[in-house]
């Protein structure tokens, strides 16, 4: 029997993953995450023996398509077989998250209503009736509280019996008559057409008028001539253009719906959590605990990271011995072998111990929401830079590893900001470089040559940046919500980081264990000296620093941290601190490395997600910038 | 009532929105966020330099940062104390 496909969907923050994760959570045979893309999250459960697939989709403001997240979760809604809808509703913000639910109920899809951060709208003095609203809108509505697992048992039995039965039909959102009239002209047309995708007549009547973009091209043609006279009648007698007028009666309706199924209770004293964002967000005092902020960040990170690197490395050393032996019996399997070892133990030893403290910090920071009172204090300075508060998440990001920041950066509406995130982004020293900047610094000149590296590069990224927004025009201007201020559970930021860091090494482990076998091929055909020759004018001559060096970059574009070990073997010492270099010479060194080229993933993930040109030029622009800045280092030092 | 402009406008009083004269893009998002003419606004105090942050109170929503650029392309107005 074929499994009942469930999406969940709701507006940003409503508690959607949250959701999500609970309801997998309570999985009792499989589960998988067979998504293509990181950011659709599939899972499966079973009910009563029946097992149902769960999508959690992108959050989405309404079904009008703004931004790179709105897109796939449309693109799935109207393409993927959808059997039921459960919209996830930030109970404390009712009114604004009616709009998309009127907005599902005319796609037209079997729904259930799940009333989430129920706790949430009691604290603001909130007092809703769910049967009420049942009533209204003829949607099964359960209340829930995801964070903290309740009501969540009432939603699967609310699904399971949508989904079995079916004959629930929600109630028509009624617009004004005027409105209604043209929307029903336009349906007429659709009496006999076969719309091949999924969402009713009367939705893409209504976005005909509205929205035209998310109406499939085959349909607009059949109405066009309809089309344009009614736009212009629209505009002619509400005085508004025809996106604003049903908007804003579609923002009417849900605050009658709120009217209707809700009340304020007043509240005289002003709550503890409202101070404290005052706090939070004074334009003065908010740069405080920011600080703080970012302080208490890496400090984790950096004490966590270097902990579990040493717990996971002790047992990992000790497997190179096991095949030892085949070294000098069979060099070429040896390589391969030593090849794969090489990229778990990249995978698992180096970037999970900082990747694992960083995204658990982030995740749970996603939960408070001061990742966003962050964004919101650090606009005036991405404005300098060309960009906007927006991408201060993906960069924050970064600092772990640059693939995750890279999809991350979708959640940027505009492309000229996305783009110019998604450039610089590979700039962010990762956990990877962390490490060799770290190792490096620690063995030559101490901490303050670390400090100096990291400064020195976020100050290219910043001169970078306002370089290359002189050629992209001006910034969209910022709309950010930030939302209300929440404590975070640490069982659901446990499995959200359990979550992401399966889908991370799923998609990062193959490339590097196919990288790392590629460089034990290339070691055991020798030609690194071929290479040290062809790169010697970059790496003796501009930059001045020993031309054994050069095929360690080479090693470096598959994986940064490997740089370290293949300048060791480059010059055949077996500590870095023994490495014939000077103290400035590592500086201009460590400087070229953190800046060149992004990595082998990073590579493939730009790709995807914005074509070869991009990488083209990220390429390019990344091997100039780093030359330029490690040449400048050594005017400077040397 | 006194018609000002978002960004020029006083902080901490009830504003309410009359019109978005921003491009199609950043009027759908401000209108899918929940900020409509006819609802009722509060502006918080902002620096010099950062994004004007309001709440609709209309929907008692969350609060929302709007670039300084956008904010002049809002048309508020207030009922003089």
């Amino acid at each position: 029997m074929k499994k009942p496909d469930i999406a969940l969907i709701g507006q940003p923050n409503a508690g959607k993953s949250t959701v999500f994760n609970v309801l997998s959570d309570i999985k009792t045979n499989v589960s998988n995450f067979s998504g293509t893309s990181v950011e659709i999250a599939h899972s499966y459960i079973n009910v009563h023996g029946q097992t149902f697939h769960i999508v959690d989709l992108p959050g989405v403001y309404s079904l009008n398509l703004g931004d790179e997240a709105e897109k796939e979760t449309f693109k799935y809604l109207v393409d993927q077989n959808i059997d039921l809808i459960i919209n996830v509703v930030d109970a404390s913000l009712l009114s604004r998250s009616l709009e998309l639910t009127v907005e599902l109920i005319e796609f037209g899809i079997p729904m259930v209503i799940a009333l989430n951060m129920w706790d949430e709208a009691e604290r603001k003095g909130l007092k809703i009736y769910p049967e009420k609203l049942e009533k209204l809108l003829n949607v099964p509505v359960v209340t829930t509280s995801a964070l903290y697992g309740k009501g969540i048992k009432e939603l699967v039995e609310k699904c399971n019996e949508v989904v079995n039965r079916k004959q629930i039909i929600p109630n028509r959102m009624g617009y004004t008559s005027h409105i209604e009239k043209c929307v029903r002209q336009i349906e007429k047309h659709f009496e006999n057409l076969e719309i091949k995708k999924n969402g009713s007549p009367r939705f893409y009547a209504i976005k005909s008028l509205e929205n035209p973009e998310v109406v499939p091209e085959d349909i607009l043609t059949t109405i066009s001539n309809d089309l344009e006279t009614l736009r212009d009648q629209i505009q002619e007698m509400h005085q508004k253009d025809s996106h604003e007028t049903i908007s804003y009666e579609r923002h009417h309706l849900s605050m009658k719906l709120m009217e209707d199924t809700s009340h304020f209770v007043d509240r005289k004293t002003i709550p503890f959590r409202e101070k404290l964002d005052r706090y939070f967000l004074h334009p003065f005092f908010g740069h405080f605990p920011l600080l703080l902020f970012f302080f208490l960040f890496f400090i984790f990170i950096y004490f966590t990271g270097n902990l579990l690197g040493e717990l996971v490395g002790i047992p990992l050393g000790k497997i190179p011995v096991l095949y030892d032996g085949l070294k000098s019996s069979h060099p070429f399997l040896w390589f391969t072998i030593d090849g794969v070892y090489q990229g778990i133990e990249g995978a698992v030893g180096i970037v999970l111990p900082f990747f694992l403290p960083l995204i658990f910090l982030t995740s749970l920071f996603e939960d408070t929401g001061y990742l966003s009172r962050a964004a919101f204090l650090l606009d005036g300075f991405m404005h300098k830079i060309g960009l906007h508060g927006k991408s201060v998440a993906p960069f924050v990001l970064g600092f772990g590893c640059t693939v995750p920041a890279l999809y991350g950066v979708r959640i940027i509406e505009n492309r000229r900001e996305r783009l110019l995130t998604a450039i610089l982004l590979p700039f962010v020293p990762c956990t990877a470089r962390t490490s060799v900047i770290l190792a490096l610094t620690a063995a030559f000149t101490g901490p303050l040559g670390a400090l100096f590296v990291y400064g020195f590069t976020l100050f290219v990224v910043a001169l970078t940046g306002k370089f290359i927004s002189v050629f992209m025009g001006k910034p969209m201007g910022l709309v950010m919500e930030i939302p209300d201020l929440k404590v975070p559970s640490l069982k659901v930021s446990t499995s959200k980081t359990w979550m992401r860091m399966k889908n991370f090494l799923k998609f990062a482990l193959p490339f590097l264990v196919v990288g790392s076998i590629f460089m034990g091929w290339l070691e055991y055909a020798a030609v690194n000296n071929t290479i040290n020759k062809i790169l010697s004018p970059v790496v003796q001559t501009v930059l001045g620093l020993p031309d054994a060096l050069g095929s360690t970059l080479i090693y470096g574009f598959f994986r940064k941290e490997l740089v370290l070990v293949m300048a060791n073997s480059a010059f055949g010492v077996q500590n870095i601190a023994a490495l014939p270099m000077s103290k400035e010479q590592i500086l201009v060194f460590i400087i070229f490395v953190t800046l060149y080229f992004p990595c082998f993933s990073t590579f493939v993930v730009m790709w995807k997600e914005f074509g070869k040109k991009i990488v083209l030029i990220s390429s390019v622009l990344s091997i100039a910038v780093a030359l330029m800045a490690a040449f400048l280092v050594k005017i400077l030092l040397i | 009532m006194i018609n000002i402009n978002l960004l020029e406008a006083p902080s901490n009083t009830e504003l309410e929105v009359k019109e978005i004269n921003a491009g199609m893009m950043a009027k759908k998002r401000l209108i899918s966020m929940g900020v409509h003419p006819g609802d009722t606004l509060i502006k918080y105090n902002g620096s010099l330099w950062g994004p004007v942050l309001i709440k609709n109170t209309t929907l008692n929503s969350t609060k929302i940062a709007i670039g300084k650029r956008l904010a002049a392309k809002i048309l508020v107005g207030y009922e003089k104390a």
